[in-house]
């Protein structure tokens, strides 16, 4: 399967840490979909702008699916610094050059919309029998109405990624411990579909397919040592019970170093409250 | 510490209060084709349902083609969705580094209420963040200037940013933190904004500006905290003999509970505004670097806001990333920084959302804010005001919720890879409640409450803090 990777957008401060990797083309984002990563969506969508059930791009990835998306090759890190645009925009042929572009592309915009906004209006008159006139007037609110677009994707930003080498450790080091990449990798080749969990109590929930249209039967915890740490049987009872609610099963993971296989070191188990008697 | 999620948020009410037959936001299909109706319709008003799920792939085409029209429909309504504004609303924001905001020449639209700093030229000055937010609803245009728009030379070059451009502007991954609570909660309406640094400009409940007033507050604070101490704890164990149980006769339960309750010291949370006021002479003056600053102070939505005079805000906002290596959930120590430096609307002083009262309690610089009264007596004027004009409740179902609601309290945002989950945590005090079963002797008795077996068992959750 040779498809072009998809971008994903990572900023890094100027102390070195990464920020998360976000997403912005919806081509891309249908991609990842399809492929079993879902992210978190999580900009405003603008024409029902006051809720939060439903959210545009950005796409906010998490450390563990940015970091598999780069190991498996299916993604490549566009990494920029905050002063990235400004630097590039001191040259001021290249500023001039794009802001020219912006203005060219929003004319060819405007006039593909006069363009439909005549016709529309012309078919109306017809509809409703009124013989067409040219008015100043309408030419007016026919300018005044026409819709100026804010894009998602940056004609500003090259794609320079020197640093996109190390972000793979950055991105581990600043997000999270070795063993939550293990065990999100073991779920994925499981074919399962993970999104975050804290809200269940768990490290992932995990889904059997996209959730669009899947309940989530897991709510898996972060990985203890399989062989050193000791399992709270507090740990068990919250986790069993608070899942078995939500109609979920607790998942514990554990991580075994002694095993050499990579892919064998990750443990589960499944605990379900039972209830019983 | 209670843990409850925020209380207007309609999807999250299901979660706590009804166990069994519902489920998270995530749990229930999000249908992406009612909010394609909805933006075809442009402004609904109303949130749509969501749809069904299934449990597993079963391989059969018609769960494919669910599928396949639950992600078009998602991928329609992104498509269509454009961000922008039309010409004739048209405000173009430029974006200023040295500011790490944006600048408007000609600043209108609604979002001046509660959003924006206008200086003396007549320019509206956005913060970073509500920049974000502004450019991502289309309110206002973002751009990218070579040097700020009032010297309108002819070398002057403006460039259209883009959404990808405007988020590779944040600074860190904390900012972006910070802008995705901000959004939230600028989506559900709250009026949100940042804490100034400079707090003599803004409303507080305290009077903390007066040096000298401090000090003898602190003083106070720390002389009041021995005391307090000594009652709590040294004096119990103290006075506290084995002997006890052997001389003394018991003839009900509750001398029993109260034998024992000596044993378990406790710390009494601030209650009044007098003690409020003690406690805050404990906050450190010089605290620079905060593990656990508040990010945000909240208004409930309303249309009398005045940026100039906001007066005290309805809630307080504390940030935690849980993913983030460096951070951790804060200790107990964080957790009382937190609690000495809360400045809002204690609502628990005042049981009726009285506005007078607030206005009255609200300091600037440490002066009255609005309406200028002397200071002698207003305090114990209101407070006597207050516990009288209330509809009784009963005893029992008061000190329930004293004990669920508690005192002081913020929310803490903690966000998990983009999902934001806000936790209410407030200074509860079992330690002062008798919670055991008493006899009736009297109607009107205030310690009768009907649960008798819980009486011990939550009482080392809130408060034993031992010192």
């Amino acid at each position: 399967m040779a498809v072009e990777p998809v971008r994903i957008n990572v900023t890094m401060s100027e102390d070195g840490t990464v920020t998360n990797a976000l997403v912005f083309s919806l081509k891309d984002i249908r991609r990842l979909r399809e492929q079993g990563v879902c992210g978190v969506l999580s900009g405003s969508l603008p024409t029902i702008a006051q809720q939060n059930v439903f959210l545009s791009v950005p796409l906010r990835l998490s450390a563990e699916e940015a970091v598999w998306l780069l190991e498996k090759g299916y993604a490549r890190a566009n990494v920029s610094r905050p002063t990235a645009i400004s630097e590039t925009l001191q040259d001021e042929s290249l500023a001039s050059e794009l802001s020219e572009k912006a203005k060219l592309r929003v004319e060819e915009e405007f006039e593909r919309q006069r363009v439909y906004k005549r016709e529309q209006h012309a078919l109306k008159l017809r509809k409703l029998g009124i013989e067409e006139k040219h008015r100043d007037e309408d030419e007016h609110l026919l300018e005044s109405s026409l819709f100026y677009e804010v894009m998602n994707d940056s004609t500003i930003l090259r794609d320079g990624s020197g640093d996109a080498e190390d972000l793979v450790d950055r991105l581990k080091a600043k997000y999270s411990q070795d063993g939550n990449f293990k065990v999100f990798r073991s779920l994925r080749s499981h074919g399962l579909v993970v999104s975050p969990g804290a809200r269940f109590g768990g490290k992932f929930i995990a889904y059997p397919g996209d959730p669009l249209r899947y309940h989530s039967h897991m709510v898996v915890s972060s990985p203890l040592d399989y062989r050193k740490d000791p399992i709270e049987f507090r740990d068990i009872i919250n986790g069993s019970r608070l899942s078995t609610t939500v109609k979920k099963i607790w998942v514990l993971s554990g991580i075994d170093t002694q095993e050499r296989q990579e892919e064998e070191q990750v443990k589960f188990f499944s605990i379900e409250w039972a209830g019983f008697g | 510490m209670s843990t409850e999620d925020h209380p207007q948020r309609p999807e999250r009410a299901t979660e706590t209060t009804s166990k069994s037959d519902d489920v998270d936001e995530d749990e229930v299909a999000q249908d992406w084709s009612h909010a394609a109706k909805l933006s075809a319709k442009s402004m609904a008003s109303s949130i749509p349902k969501r749809g069904e799920k299934d449990y597993e792939p079963d391989g059969t085409n018609l769960q494919e083609l669910l599928l396949y029209r639950a992600r078009e429909a998602m991928f329609d309504t992104l498509a269509n969705s454009p961000r922008g504004s039309v010409v004739s609303n048209q405000v173009k924001a430029y974006y200023d580094q040295d500011y790490h905001g944006a600048v408007i020449p000609h600043a209108k639209g609604n979002f001046l209420q509660t959003m924006g700093n206008v200086d003396e030229k007549g320019r509206c000055w956005l913060k970073f963040h509500e920049f974000v937010y502004l450019a991502e609803r289309g309110t206002v245009l973002p751009f990218y200037c070579n040097q700020r728009p009032e010297k309108q030379a002819g070398r002057f070059v403006e460039v259209p940013l883009s959404m990808q451009d405007v988020y590779s502007l944040f600074r860190s991954q904390a900012e972006m933190d910070l802008y995705f609570v901000f959004a939230h909660l600028k989506r559900l309406g709250f009026i949100v904004t940042t804490l100034d640094k400079k707090r003599s400009a803004t409303a507080s409940f305290y009077l903390e500006d007066d040096p000298n007033r401090r000090t003898v507050g602190a003083i106070w604070g720390s002389m009041f905290a021995f005391l307090k101490l000594e009652t709590n704890s040294l004096m119990n164990v103290f006075f506290y003999s084995s002997w006890n149980f052997l001389l003394r006769r018991y003839t009900s339960s509750p001398q029993i509970y109260k034998d024992l309750k000596r044993l378990v010291p406790h710390r009494v949370p601030p209650k009044t505004i007098e003690a409020l006021r003690m406690e805050r002479a404990r906050l450190q003056a010089n605290r620079s670097k905060e593990r656990f600053p508040i990010a945000f102070n909240v208004w409930k939505p309303q249309t009398r806001f005045r940026k100039k005079s906001p007066g005290l805000p309805d809630f307080q906002v504390v940030i935690h990333s849980k993913n983030d290596a460096a951070q951790t959930f804060p200790s107990y120590v964080d957790l009382q920084e937190i609690f000495y430096s809360l400045d809002y609307k204690f609502e628990f002083l005042s049981e009726t959302d009285d506005e007078e009262f607030w206005i009255n309690n609200t300091f600037i610089g440490g002066r009255p804010a609005n309406i200028p009264k002397p200071k002698q007596g207003q305090t114990d004027e209101c407070n006597s005001s207050k516990k009288g004009g209330k509809k009784d409740v009963a005893a029992h179902v008061k000190q329930a919720r004293r004990l669920k609601n508690g005192y002081r309290s913020f929310l803490l945002a903690i966000i998990d890879d983009g999902l934001i989950s806000f936790v209410k945590i407030s200074e509860a005090d079992f330690g002062s409640e008798d919670v055991w079963f008493i006899p009736y002797k009297r109607p009107r008795d205030r310690k009768e409450v009907n649960k008798s077996k819980d009486s011990f068992g939550n009482k080392g959750i809130h408060t034993t803090s031992l010192k």
